[in-house]
């Protein structure tokens, strides 16, 4: 039973944000002329679909004698009947959840500090962080290649396709704006 | 007809313009480099191009993508046969019979079937396409908000019932998707919905934001977790392509054309792509190919089917983009989006508007697809080199064109923060099994059968039952019903035919 309802659990959360959210959509304000529908009802229907299918699911889940079985869409059901030894990861791969974790620190900790840092230094910075992050341990390599890399998309982005990347902030804005002298950018 | 025919090929001249032949080889050459690469999917590719295309003239912009597009479906056949690695998800069929050709010994010949079926698949797709866009268009000018929103739905319950572990969450990911597109000023009466009081929500949520961060971010951090494990590529000998004979090619023209014409179909239907059209056409193969029995074995058929069908989907796919201005695919709606960019809205108006722009991107793939073999035959050694190329540098580099994608678009830094979430979200999406394709096709469309839901209910006073008893709408609503109820009846058979006839175990016994 606690399997069971563990595998709930997404449903669950998916029925209570839905839930919150038909509760702001009945909150949407506007005027309508006599008899026509307004702006909210195409929300809420979506809403109380959504809704619907987690209790169905969740409802199946809990009642259906364990198997929880899910009807799966066509190109899952073909796959399931290709030959035998075509499975492209039939053995199970390892995971690195810590490898997510520190993924996801640096590309929030990468938007945070782009107007601060500036394009360059947030992007070199990024790019080598990345890169040993995933398990590539090369330090030359790695440096090179990020160094290249923020060059290469600062001058062609900023020279080439006239997109505004950030500059940064003092004293880090100089470092920008050093380079863009040396590539000629206005 | 005459007048199709001859604005295709007065088409051939704008595309051999210095500017569109550059964009075209570019195109053909990034596509495939994007193909190789398995971390690297050809909707993330060209989500990635988009941004260079805001500073260029709207011709080459969609040539660019198009070609991109269309080499992405041919170049992971390579990996695939040889070192047995998908750089797609289409290409997984070639697996079965591709590189058990190669395993046999024929590496060179497994080669040559992809070119001949890509080769084939394209020029007859585009061939095709060319015939039934503009009949296709005036067609579609007799529609009106009930067909278009039939027609939106059927795109997003296809997408709902050919992709994905399960129906339900297929249904969930779809309805989060058009939720997405519900944020934002209603454009009918300007009421103001899900802002939550944050101006930047006033504007709603750009779903190519939602592309780049559920495709291009959420597809890094799931290969991050796996610890960025592609197999070691093997050095292997000489590399290169052997024609089939034609007396070989003849035998597999049932095949060859079987498969363009699954291909064709699944292409113009919204929601299926070119991966649900490799794997249909293997499915269909092994049903009705003379040689069934020796499909898996490394057999010509099962390579070709696949490869022909996976090519002929993107000459399809455009169709319904250019006739009615409806995506099909993640592609498409990227490609869509460079249409609007430039001020240019698809649909049954732009052939008359602009002829001479829709028949360049037909002639365009005409000449993508020879050119995308061209370069398969002479430069495949050069390709499959980029495999090499460490996948933790790589992709931070993909996350990076992310960035650069969504921030060019408005100069703002909360988008930033919207690929950020999405890519997190398309992170639990593949963690848990939830299909990404229906929240980025709910997005997408959204809005469309929002507008046409609305606009028909104040037109036909708010009587629902306009959208079965108009002839056309009609219809597609009984596809709607097919399409949802084609899993479930498939799931009930195979469940029928796994269960053991009553009295066998007995008999065995």
């Amino acid at each position: 039973m606690l399997n069971r309802l563990r595998r709930t659990v997404p449903y669950a959360i998916v029925f209570v944000a839905t839930a919150v959210l038909f509760v702001f959509a009945n909150r949407i304000s506007f005027v309508a002329p006599g008899g026509r529908i307004g702006p909210d009802v195409w929300p809420k229907a979506i809403l109380a679909l959504s809704m619907l299918t987690c209790v169905f699911q969740i409802v199946k889940i809990l009642f259906s004698g364990g198997s929880g079985e899910q009807v799966p869409g066509v190109l899952e059901s073909i796959i399931e009947e290709a030959p035998a030894d075509a499975t492209v990861a039939a053995a199970p791969e390892p995971t690195y959840p810590h490898l997510i974790v520190g993924g996801i620190v640096l590309t929030v900790a990468y938007v945070v500090l782009i107007e601060r840092l500036g394009f360059f230094l947030c992007t070199f910075a990024y790019l080598a962080a990345f890169a040993w992050i995933g398990r590539y341990r090369r330090p030359l390599v790695v440096l090179a290649s990020s160094l290249v890399g923020s060059l290469l998309f600062m001058f062609v982005f900023m020279k080439v396709v006239y997109v505004s990347l950030p500059l940064g902030q003092e004293p880090f804005s100089q470092v920008t704006f050093l380079l863009m002298r040396l590539m000629g950018i206005r | 007809m005459l007048d199709v025919a001859l604005s295709f090929l007065a088409a051939f001249h704008t595309v051999f313009q210095p500017v569109n032949l550059i964009a075209l080889v570019v195109g053909l050459v990034v596509g495939m480099i994007v193909a190789v690469l398995p971390g690297l999917t050809l909707v993330m590719g060209v989500v990635l191009a988009l941004p260079f295309t805001y500073g260029m003239a709207i011709t080459p912009s969609i040539i660019l993508l198009t070609a991109m597009y269309i080499s992405g479906t041919y170049g992971g056949a390579f990996t695939a046969i040889l070192f047995r690695i998908p750089g797609e998800p289409l290409d997984v069929p070639l697996l079965w019979d591709g590189y058990a050709m190669a395993h046999k010994g024929e590496p060179a010949k497994a080669l040559g079937w992809t070119l001949f079926a890509a080769f084939f698949g394209g020029i007859l797709s585009t061939l095709a396409a060319v015939a039934m866009a503009h009949p296709f268009a005036t067609f579609a000018l007799k529609f009106d908000s009930p067909e278009y929103f039939a027609i939106i739905l059927f795109g997003l319950t296809s997408v709902v019932a050919l992709s994905g572990a399960s129906l339900i969450n297929g249904f969930i990911s779809l309805f989060l998707g058009l939720m997405i597109a519900c944020v934002g000023v209603d454009s009918i009466y300007g009421a103001e919905r899900f802002t939550f009081g944050v101006p930047m929500l006033a504007d709603g949520i750009e779903y190519l934001t939602v592309m780049v961060g559920a495709y291009g971010v959420g597809e890094v951090l799931v290969r991050l977790e796996q610890g960025f494990q592609t197999p070691p590529v093997q050095a292997g000998g000489r590399v290169a392509t052997r024609f089939p004979s034609i007396r070989e090619a003849w035998g597999v023209r049932a095949t060859l054309a079987r498969s363009s014409v699954l291909g064709i179909i699944l292409g113009i239907i919204p929601g299926a792509g070119a991966t649900i059209a490799s794997f249909v056409s293997y499915g269909t193969e092994a049903q009705y190919c003379k040689r069934r029995e020796l499909l898996g074995t490394g057999i010509a058929e099962g390579i070709v089917a696949p490869q022909t069908a996976s090519t002929a989907t993107v000459a399809g796919h455009m169709v319904p983009l250019i006739t009615l201005g409806i995506p099909g695919s993640g592609a498409t709606a990227v490609i869509l989006g460079a249409f609007l960019l430039h001020g240019v809205q698809p649909g049954p108006q732009v052939f008359v508007r602009d002829p001479g722009l829709v028949y360049a991107i037909f002639a365009s793939l005409f000449v993508g697809v020879i050119g995308m073999c061209l370069m398969g035959y002479f430069a495949i050694k050069s390709l499959i080199k980029v495999l090499y190329l460490p996948e933790a540098v790589t992709s931070a580099f993909v996350v990076m064109f992310c960035f650069i994608g969504a921030f060019s678009a408005r100069n703002n830094i909360t988008d930033l923060w919207m690929i950020v979430i999405f890519g997190i979200v398309g992170y639990v999406f593949e963690r848990f099994r939830f299909p990404i394709a229906p929240m980025v096709l709910g997005c997408i469309l959204g809005t469309q059968a929002e507008s046409a839901f609305m606009t028909s209910m104040i037109s036909y006073q708010n009587d629902w039952t306009i959208f079965f008893t108009r002839p056309i709408s009609g219809v597609v609503m009984v596809f709607v019903a097919i399409a949802l109820g084609y899993p479930l009846l498939r799931h009930l058979r195979q469940k029928r035919d796994s269960r053991p006839p009553d009295g066998v175990s007995g008999a065995r016994r």
